[in-house]
């Protein structure tokens, strides 16, 4: 009987020692909600009025999906503490890619609104990619004429352009010795703007090349009656030491026009 | 041993371990506990009205993964929380008599000090909220060029009312609420109408509503004086003011956009 229970105690003494609790010393412990805000845009940088069902993806040492609701709230919920990168896409938009984002976890994280006006809050802004066709680039003096090819009915005030430069025929953009942003207008049924001051990398008299590319952004925008919200809309991708527009649209053909200083 | 007492063993000793894993098992689920504990929040917190007796003694409440951590202001407003873990928090600030505010996503990562705060409570509005009895656009002419308003007929009755610590939230839905709207004003321009009702006139100018729309609207007592210094709730995206009453409201009324 009484090596009995002597074995029953060994017994519970070894149960206590397999089921006791690991400590977690070395790692965070935590996990809470990361909140964010998405705003969307049609190709021409016009604020969308829904901008839901964006899906957002937390990758960290695991992947965590969600999707935002119709004022692009989006919320990660029990998110274990870590770094992430954000991912955005949403089908006819450019996917958008945030690093570094760092989730303490306890109360919730919330990204880039912030709760006193007197601050300016950001937030992730995604655009759909563009289907304006750039048909023909001319240059003359310093006034760039562009003709386009639009889809739908909508017809923009404006095109904005990626402009690359080069003076080596058949260049890649990422060779390119000079890239610029030009807004060209709409008048008598033209595109005109001007072109940036080429002086520095070329000589007059000189054939330069030039592709460009319709990227329309938008810096900011109003929302809660007077709050200032600044566009997140592209990363800096270090593997090839760029900038990434995701909504940048199709590189057009290359065309020359002689440099006039 | 025999076998009936081999048995009668096994039994016992299974049954204890069960009743001892059933007891562990909760104890395996631990309270989070900090990495480290020498992070603090600091900052400033004022009273928004400058000629208020006791500027200080804000009460600012620091609640993240370990629970919460109190202190209250100084009379400048400083304030320091000290001891706090590693972890993300939320900070409210305040004061009976005052609206609360809440300051989300303050992150410790350990041994630092984070500021926030920087903002002011204002006082809770004591206004008997009237009733909401009629909403109408109609031409004003007592202060002006004649010009089209928006007009709410109340039921306040004191001649020197002029402004009214009413918050008037406005939709084209008839849900309209405090979390639920297009566009939102304070009832900043109260007298009484040519009919000696008390009315409350809003421009339309200012609204974001086309011209035919049907637009609802709905009061709540709010100290008009936050209007334009509201928080934003940055966990729901809400835009709030810290003084609004959420229990009381008016009727839903509407009106013609002009």
């Amino acid at each position: 009987m009484k090596s009995n229970h002597l074995v029953s105690i060994l017994v519970i003494l070894v149960s206590l020692v397999i089921l006791g609790c690991k400590d977690t010393i070395t790692q965070p412990d935590l996990t809470g909600s990361l909140v964010g805000f998405v705003y969307t845009f049609d190709e021409f940088a016009s604020l969308l009025d829904d901008h839901s069902q964006v899906l957002v993806t937390a990758v960290g040492s695991d992947h965590f999906s969600t999707r935002t609701d119709k004022k692009g709230r989006f919320e990660f919920k029990d998110l274990p503490a870590g770094t992430y990168e954000l991912n955005f896409e949403k089908a006819g938009f450019g996917s958008l890619k945030q690093f570094g984002i760092q989730h303490l976890g306890g109360k919730p994280t919330t990204l880039g609104l912030h709760f006193d006006g007197s601050t300016n809050s950001s937030a992730f802004f995604i655009y759909q990619m563009p289907t304006t066709e750039i048909i023909i680039l001319s240059v003359e003096n310093d006034t760039l004429t562009g003709t386009f090819s639009f889809t739908g009915n909508t017809i923009p005030d404006y095109v904005t352009l990626r402009v690359y430069y080069s003076g080596v025929e058949n260049f890649e953009t990422s060779d390119a010795q000079l890239v610029t942003s030009s807004y060209l207008f709409k008048k008598n049924g033209e595109f005109k703007g001007s072109i940036y001051d080429l002086s520095s990398k070329f000589n007059p008299g000189e054939e330069v090349f030039i592709k460009a590319c319709v990227l329309y952004r938008k810096e900011a925008i109003t929302d809660f009656v007077f709050r200032i919200i600044i566009g997140i809309d592209s990363y800096f991708d270090y593997p090839g030491n760029t900038t990434i527009y995701p909504n940048l649209g199709n590189e057009s053909s290359q065309f020359s026009f002689i440099y006039q200083e | 041993m025999n076998l009936h007492n081999f048995h009668l063993f096994t039994r016992n000793s299974l049954l204890m371990a069960i009743l001892i894993f059933m007891t562990l098992l909760p104890g395996c689920e631990k309270e989070p506990e900090p990495l480290t504990t020498n992070s603090a929040i600091t900052g400033y917190v004022s009273i928004s009205d400058p000629l208020v007796e006791e500027p200080g003694n804000i009460k600012v409440t620091a609640t993240g993964p370990y629970g919460h951590k109190s202190t209250t202001t100084l009379p400048d407003g400083y304030f320091l929380i000290e001891g706090l873990g590693n972890g993300t928090y939320y900070v409210d600030y305040s004061k009976e008599g005052y609206g609360t505010l809440r300051e989300y996503g303050i992150r410790l990562f350990g041994a630092d000090t984070v500021r926030v705060g920087g903002t002011s409570l204002f006082k809770l509005p004591s206004i008997n909220l009237p009733a909401f009895v009629k909403a109408y656009t109609a031409i004003r002419d007592r202060y002006g060029p004649p010009t089209t308003f928006v007009c709410i007929e109340t039921t306040v009755s004191d001649y020197m009312a002029f402004e009214l610590d009413i918050m008037i939230y406005m939709d084209t839905s008839a849900e309209v609420a405090w979390n639920r709207y297009a566009s939102y004003y304070p009832a900043t321009d109260a007298n009484f109408n040519d009919a000696n009702i008390h009315t409350i006139y809003i421009d339309p100018e200012i609204l974001p509503f086309e011209s035919g729309t049907k637009v609802y609207l709905k009061g709540y007592p709010c100290n008009i004086s936050e209007y334009g210094y509201n928080y934003l709730d940055t966990y729901l995206g809400i835009p709030v003011f810290s003084t609004l009453d959420k229990t009381k409201s008016t009727a839903v009324l509407s009106f013609i956009m002009p």
